[in-house]
């Protein structure tokens, strides 16, 4: 009788596992991505959000571009008093609002730089981040490259973090700035146009590239 | 067998039956949504590849047209497909499954073609004629073409029917594959592009710029270690750590720059002895500098590390930074080519960044101009729609190689607010930039 017993949980937990498993495989292809804005995808903006939360008197801390717990709560408060449903993030219902705008003119860019640059480099430094973005966009001038942002970072295998889906990851702060920083003109990497780390680098290829730099963990290299 | 062990065995065979079958189900739906993808991503690799190959065998048609047309508007029209041809042939290559280092070859040589064609195209809507250079630039510039071609198309030709680009991509690093090696054949046995000289994008002397605005004498390390120390002395400095040495466009020595509550990355140029760029990240702080006081913080930092002459002429907050464009302003005149960027934390109210490479390219002492025209002049050229607000004298650099001396009018229509430049020689209306508002501050577009 124990025997049988030891055997049905044995034979469920094996069945559990299958389906389990098989249901990991399809919500792989068939589950939506998300379609919420996250607050984190307003990145820089969140100061001028505090800013004037701040002058209609919904906030009474630092104007220091973070979605800590106080601003989360002045959301909060806002979105009450507004009929807004309260999730203390910066959904499209609560920026419009406030009066900001989730997409800017270039955001596109910008954001698409700061989430490569966080799948990249996110346990860099800072210098290290901006020479990250500083690459792409030498490579968008350079003759050997597509000529687009989009066109560098989605190019099959130039980017490890792109290649096995890290680049989906949400940019941090740090990667926003450092996306603008790389945008409005800063290239610690002084015209790179490949980095890698030489702890993991597999390709014999890349070790030929003249090396300009070390930032951090990363080689920079012409 | 009892009953019970009949129970507990229909129990079993009911579970592992059932199981079974959805795990059948379930792979199924896998395989079948696993192949819809495959054939979806096969005709995508597909259509760029094949895309590809129509837009070289355009190029090659439109390069041979082009050493025969004479009419204006012909040039004009076969320039125009080449260039266009050159950029879906880009995007086109940078779809494909192959990694860049094995078609780089042929990249360039579109993007030069394209770029070459953009600067043959600007001659022809200035009524210029193509010199005996740009002829013999063209015809090398097609039978480079026709090579390309011929490869390509025998390439093509000993693929079969049935080829699936998905099945053949090489995962590895090698050269294994046919489509990754046959491509990479290709590029491997491209003549190397041509050294040309032309206004325009992927040109020689816009890749290779020389500097100009570095004094001619070399310090070493420890001078520059000194140098760094005395210069940010003002920013309360507790350490600054030498890192390494920069061996690119500038050789520079590269110093981790501590203050009492920041860490920058400061880089000081071997000659010349130049502070060209320090990249740093805000800290906490509690304070909520205005714009204006930004930009006099920016004026006063680029002053004390001897940039000269500097004023604001644009700015931009984004978030907690405050983004500050100085350019050197004598007698009047905006000298834009020498543009230093300065970024200033709001909350610290420090300084964090600066960017001078611009003003270490280019800034050197530049004669009096004596504009051939007035300015009334220039204003009389500008759009009828336009409201002057302001007006200034500016050198800006062109677009791709050199400087022009231009009238700057800053003006609006509706809404809008433009920076238009009239060249103070031709009158041309050399650009015009448009002011986008965003709630991260405003841009120029």
């Amino acid at each position: 009788m124990k025997k049988y017993k030891v055997c049905i949980a044995i034979i469920s937990l094996i069945c559990f596992g299958m389906l389990f498993t098989i249901s990991l495989l399809l919500n792989d292809f068939y589950s939506p991505t998300s379609s919420t804005i996250t607050a984190s995808a307003l990145g820089p903006n969140i100061s001028e959000v505090q800013r004037r939360l701040k002058d209609w008197g919904y906030y009474n801390g630092a104007v220091n571009g973070q979605l800590d717990w106080e601003t989360q709560q002045a959301i909060r408060y806002f979105q009450r008093v507004h009929d807004i449903p309260e999730t203390g993030t910066i959904d499209a219902a609560t920026a419009n609002a406030i009066g900001v705008s989730l997409n800017s003119q270039n955001s596109n860019d910008l954001y698409l730089l700061a989430k490569c640059i966080h799948a990249e480099a996110r346990g860099e430094i800072y210098v290290g981040k901006v020479a990250v973005g500083a690459v792409i966009l030498n490579r968008v001038a350079d003759a050997n490259f597509p000529n687009t942002i989009y066109g560098v970072i989605y190019q099959p295998w130039a980017f490890t973090a792109v290649h096995d889906g890290q680049i989906n990851l949400e940019p941090d702060s740090e990667s926003y700035q450092a996306a603008q920083d790389a945008l409005s003109g800063w290239d610690p990497s002084y015209g790179s146009l490949y980095y890698y780390n030489p702890a993991t680098a597999t390709s014999s290829w890349i070790w030929s590239r003249q090396v300009v730099v070390t930032i951090g963990k990363h080689v920079f290299a012409i | 067998m009892n009953s019970k062990d009949k129970s507990i065995i229909i129990t079993i065979s009911v579970v592992l039956g059932t199981t079974l079958l959805a795990t059948f189900i379930a792979l199924i739906v896998f395989i079948c949504t696993t192949k819809t993808y495959s054939t979806q991503l096969e005709n995508l690799y597909k259509r760029s590849f094949y895309e590809l190959s129509t837009n070289i065998n355009d190029i090659e048609l439109d390069m041979s047209k082009l050493v025969a047309v004479n009419d204006t508007g012909s040039k004009r029209e076969v320039l125009t497909n080449i260039y266009n041809s050159c950029q879906t042939a880009n995007t086109n290559i940078s779809n494909l499954p192959i990694q860049s280092n094995k078609i780089d070859k042929v990249n360039k040589f579109i993007n030069v073609l394209g770029g070459y064609s953009y600067s043959l195209l600007t001659k022809t809507n200035n009524n210029t004629e193509f010199s005996s250079e740009d002829y013999d630039n063209i015809y090398d510039l097609h039978a480079r073409s026709l090579e390309l071609l011929y490869e390509f198309n025998e390439y093509i030709s000993n693929l079969k029917i049935d080829y699936s680009i998905l099945k053949d991509i090489d995962y590895s690093d090698g050269d294994n594959s046919k489509f990754d090696g046959g491509l990479g054949a290709i590029n491997s046995s491209s003549t190397e592009v041509p050294t040309l000289i032309y206004d325009g994008p992927f040109s020689e002397s816009v890749t290779n710029k020389t500097i100009k605005g570095l004094e001619d004498f070399e310090i070493d390390a420890e001078e520059a270690k000194e140098y760094v120390i005395q210069t940010l002395n003002f920013l309360n400095v507790t350490s600054v750590e030498y890192v390494n040495e920069t061996d690119g466009k500038f050789y520079t020595y590269n110093f981790n720059v501590k203050t009492a509550n920041q860490s920058l990355y400061v880089q000081v140029t071997k000659r010349g002895s130049k502070i060209v760029n320090i990249t740093g990240f805000g800290a906490k702080g509690d304070k909520d500098l205005s714009e204006s006081e930004c930009i006099t913080l920016a004026e006063n930092f680029g002053t004390l590390l001897d940039y000269e002459n500097l004023k604001c002429v644009w700015s931009a907050t984004n978030g907690n930074v405050c983004y500050v464009n100085l350019a050197p302003i004598v007698n009047g005149v905006i000298y834009y080519p020498d543009l230093v960027k300065v970024k200033v934390d709001k909350v610290t109210g420090a300084v964090v960044g600066l960017e001078g490479t611009n003003y270490c390219y280019n800034h050197v002492s530049r004669n009096h101009i004596a504009p051939k025209l007035t300015f009334e002049t220039a204003q009389s050229k500008l759009s009828k729609a336009l409201t002057v607000k302001e007006r200034n004298l500016s050198l800006i650099p062109n677009k791709y190689v050199g400087e022009t001396f231009a009238y700057e009018f800053v003006c609006s229509w509706k809404d809008y607010t433009y920076y238009v430049y009239i060249d103070i020689e031709t009158g041309e209306e050399v650009n015009i930039l448009r002011i986008v508002k965003t709630t991260s501050g405003d841009l120029i577009v």
